[in-house]
């Protein structure tokens, strides 16, 4: 039997705090913005890690910006909606992002991390220069897989995915990086 | 030659700010950058360094000094300093300086791999 939805508990969750920032809906550029700053503000002493934290964001934001499988329309506008959120612990930050992608690009991003999660640190930033050397046209133009890597590289943490089905289409992809608390 | 100033906006996106002059070969680029249409904003930028090594052909000087930049925006300093090493390669002078604030090890990084990956000299520059 499917459990009922606390409204008390999701609020109680909400107002923990080990998380920082949730955010789930349209991720349009001007909540991306809102976010960011709200997330500055946030990690103020910590900068070091805090600016990691910033930009990781920012990237995987950009990440369901422009690539999530799911969309919705307002007037004349499309936005693609997704799911971050930024939660801590005593020693890391750890942002989580989420979307529904096309189930074609699972084997894709699935290689890509376990790709990423298994070079050093000067292999990776070999893989990000060649990366951008031979994409000059391809559909990832925008810099979506250089975008992982540089996510692997800010934190210098292994990055974890998964994928949940959700039908014969699609599925949920989810990525999660910790950020090392440099202040404690 | 024309100069080219783009002034920095920070709004919803931010705009580094673009200095580039033709008299004295002097370049800049600085700031933030992260925009609306990376390329739409790059392209001009890569146009003038072009047109610059093609019909001036005096030193150029290019000066990174960048806070915070997308993936993206670093696919264009990419091209930039590519394009800075053709013009070395064929007889041009050219000198690049990358600043860093001094706890940011990854914009520090991402010149370094230019330096490694292109094999052009730059200065890293921590302040």
């Amino acid at each position: 039997m499917a459990k009922k939805f606390s409204f008390f508990h999701h609020y109680l969750n909400l107002n923990n705090h080990d998380i920082i920032v949730s955010y789930k809906g349209p991720m349009s550029d001007v909540i991306i913005h809102e976010i960011s700053k709200d997330i500055q503000n946030k990690v103020i002493e910590d900068p070091k890690a805090g600016k990691k934290v910033y930009s990781i964001f920012m990237e995987l934001a950009q990440n369901i910006f422009f690539y999530s499988g799911e969309v919705t329309q307002f007037g004349d506008k499309a936005y693609r909606i997704g799911s971050i959120v930024l939660s801590q612990d005593e020693t890391n930050y750890t942002l989580t992002a989420g979307n529904i992608v096309d189930k074609k690009w699972v084997p894709v991003l699935w290689d890509r991390c376990e790709l990423i999660n298994s070079l050093d640190r000067a292999a990776l930033r070999k893989l990000k220069f060649e990366a951008r050397d031979d994409n000059d046209k391809s559909e990832n133009s925008k810099g979506a897989g250089i975008g992982l890597i540089q996510v692997a590289l800010t934190s210098a943490q292994p990055i974890s995915v998964e994928f949940r089905d959700i039908d014969d289409q699609t599925s949920f992809f989810a990525l999660s990086v910790n950020i090392v608390k440099q202040k404690q | 030659m024309e100069n080219l100033e783009i002034e920095g906006v920070k709004s919803t996106y931010f705009t580094p700010h673009v200095k580039l002059n033709a008299q004295t070969g002097e370049c800049s680029i600085t700031g933030e950058s992260y925009l609306e249409d990376t390329w739409d904003f790059y392209r001009p930028i890569l146009n003038w360094i072009n047109q610059y090594c093609e019909e001036v052909k005096d030193p150029i000087k290019f000066t990174f000094n960048l806070t915070y930049y997308n993936t993206s925006s670093s696919k264009c300093f990419l091209d930039i300093v590519k394009l800075l090493k053709e013009y070395q390669d064929k007889g041009g002078e050219v000198e690049i300086n990358w600043y860093h604030p001094e706890d940011d090890e990854d914009i520090m990084e991402e010149a370094e791999d230019y330096k490694n990956f292109i094999g052009i000299d730059i200065n890293i520059i921590s302040y």
